[in-house]
């Protein structure tokens, strides 16, 4: 316990230098005393690890992308581009913010001139994917009002044609899947079949038999009962000969008296597209 | 900085713009000064028809100290609507040296002032059929027409001298521009990647939305996803019917029957029913000066006038007639 009020001296006695620490001269702080990690986050924020590049570094010659040119680019181009005009964005940003610090250096203006050329090209991104947004938000609204009459129409003028076993048709038939059924040319391994899909499968299952069951004088298998009848239809390929083929196994399918009801259609759909997919990987 | 002052700038009306200018001048070293000289965003020059010289066009100056003289254009300098030449006045500039250019050592430098292109007109060299060659200095000249230029890659106007349209004054050529560290090779950019081919979803993955490309802390609604529209928005949304609004039509429609209803004719009964009532009032005059005056201002009187103005003319006529062969008969017996 003290005696006196004063406490400095003790204070000080604590924080006194023991006389066996030898002092070595002090550390100055410099720069080159920091070691940064070679893959710090932060590096992207510069061009090469550069404090602020040359003049001559950010002159450019060309234009930012028009609006025009991005309409023809896939979602994945746009993603790419997107995030390499961010990044080279963010690092003009923080040039462009030290030129401002200089008392707003005249050299500044060829930074935010680039800068203001990438984000023209940006905001036209936003643009072409607002403008994709909109056209399927159109084109569901406006099939839901007049899809059934296009399907009737395309049905009739499928009929009535004088041949439908030529590659046109083909294309057609296949673009017809796509658009409105979403079925692609190309299965992937983990493809998920929803109410969609079999109504696509129905739709152009049952064209096929109208087109050619006359013609094959395979009328006596109508009305075809279920989805399994219809897929078999839809599998092979839009010609008599395919047709033919598919009314042999469903002369065959027949023989076991099943009917698949409504509420199992998308199971057994998934069924036989994943028997198709394996079937395919084994060969 | 400097590009939100401008935009800031032209917010504001014009006397406290050039206040503000004026102000800022004066903060500002010499070589920084834009001198009143700035020209609004939306009023400068973008398009080759505004400048209507462009960078390597032979020009004769019109005005100033070189009036008479030949030079070139050695640029365009947008900010403030006026061009770079090749024998252009100089005044003394202190360059700070952050500014300084290649080959620059000292702070002292002769800055070429610039010309207004209104001030130059452009020089156009012609071919004479025996193949030599003479300059021509077009007074105007007018753009009609466009072509797509493969050198400066976008279409340009066709620059032709006034009153002389045939006389073509091509475009000069443009410095071949090579690609910088940010451009893209043609052939990529033209590359199509994306084509829409259904209805049900497109190429981007299934949890992307558009409002996820807004500023998720923006307060203010998207504008056009409004759930009311007022009478603006409609206005601005809907095309305009042409060639004219139904309303236009209308009125058109309602005027026509107004003209198509009008009587243009008088008919007979009418006008023997007009005529029948004003004889029985002119009949009924007592008065006999308006009696006089009636009947001299009736058709009859009038025709009679006429005809009696006729009959003294010819009387007059035939006597100058007989005058003039007495005076030939009286010069006649004097000569002989």
């Amino acid at each position: 316990m003290s005696r006196h009020f004063h406490t400095t001296a003790l204070v000080a006695a604590r924080k006194r230098i023991p006389p066996t620490v030898k002092l070595r001269p002090p550390i100055l702080p410099t720069i080159n005393n920091i070691v940064v990690k070679e893959d710090h986050p932060l590096w992207q924020f510069f061009h090469n690890k550069k404090f602020v590049r040359d003049q001559s570094e950010v002159a450019f010659t060309g234009r930012a992308w028009s609006v025009q040119e991005l309409r023809r680019k896939s979602w994945e181009d746009l993603h790419g581009l997107w995030h390499v005009c961010l990044k080279e964005r963010n690092k003009l940003e923080r040039e462009i913010y030290i030129f401002r610090q200089q008392g707003d250096n005249p050299v500044g203006e060829d930074y935010r001139r680039l800068d203001d050329e990438i984000h023209k090209s940006m905001w036209r991104i936003k643009q072409v994917l607002t403008e994709r947004d909109h056209a399927l938000k159109n084109a569901q609204k406006e099939f839901k009002v007049n899809g059934d009459q296009y399907l009737q129409e395309f049905r009739e003028k499928y009929l009535t044609a004088e041949t439908v076993e030529t590659d046109d048709w083909y294309d057609k038939l296949e673009r017809l899947q796509q658009a409105i059924f979403g079925i692609p040319e190309l299965l992937d391994a983990d493809f998920k079949v929803d109410l969609r899909f079999v109504e696509g499968v129905k739709y152009i299952g049952q064209l096929k038999f109208d087109r050619f069951a006359e013609q094959i004088g395979r009328t006596d298998l109508a009305p075809l009962r279920d989805v399994a009848e219809l897929y078999t239809l839809f599998e092979e390929s839009a010609s008599a000969e395919g047709v033919a083929e598919a009314c042999a196994k469903i002369d065959e399918y027949r023989e076991n008296n099943i009917v698949i009801p409504a509420s199992k259609e998308v199971q057994v759909v998934q069924g036989f597209v994943e028997d198709k997919l394996e079937s395919l990987e084994a060969e | 900085m400097a590009n939100d002052i401008t935009r800031m700038l032209e917010r504001l009306p014009k006397h406290f713009r050039d206040l503000l200018i004026s102000r800022i001048d004066q903060s500002q070293i010499p070589a920084l000064r834009t001198n009143g000289k700035v020209v609004l965003e939306e009023q400068r020059y973008t398009r080759p028809e505004q400048w209507k010289v462009l960078e390597g066009d032979r020009v004769m100056f019109a005005k100033g100290p070189n009036k008479g003289k030949f030079g070139k254009v050695l640029g365009l300098h947008p900010s403030s609507n006026t061009i770079y030449t090749d024998i252009a006045e100089t005044k003394p500039l202190v360059i700070p040296k952050q500014l300084w250019q290649d080959g620059q050592n000292g702070y002292l430098i002769d800055f070429p002032k610039t010309v207004s292109p209104d001030d130059v007109k452009v020089v156009a060299t012609l071919v004479k059929e025996d193949g030599t060659e003479y300059d021509i200095v077009a007074e105007e000249v007018i753009f009609k027409g466009k072509y797509f230029d493969e050198d400066y890659k976008k279409m340009m106007p066709i620059r032709r001298v006034k009153y002389h349209e045939h006389i073509i004054i091509p475009w000069p050529r443009p410095d071949p521009a090579e690609d910088c560290a940010f451009s893209t090779p043609p052939e990529v950019a033209e590359e199509r990647t994306h084509s829409e081919n259904s209805i049900l979803k497109f190429e981007q993955p299934a949890d992307f939305t558009i409002e996820s490309l807004r500023d998720p802390v923006m307060k203010r609604p998207y504008k056009w996803d409004k759930q009311v529209l007022k009478k603006g928005d409609i206005t601005k949304l809907t095309a305009p019917g042409m060639p004219y609004s139904e309303t236009q039509k209308a009125m058109f429609e309602e005027r026509k029957q107004i003209r198509e209803s009008q009587i243009t004719e008088m008919s007979a009964e009418v006008m023997e029913f007009i005529g029948s009532r004003v004889a029985e009032h002119l009949n009924n005059v007592t008065d006999p000066n308006f009696k006089h005056y009636v009947e001299k201002v009736s058709g009859q009187y009038r025709e009679r006038k006429l005809a009696r103005r006729e009959q003294e003319k010819q009387f007059r006529d035939l006597q100058i007639k007989e005058a003039e062969k007495r005076n030939r008969r009286a010069k006649r017996a004097n000569a002989s």
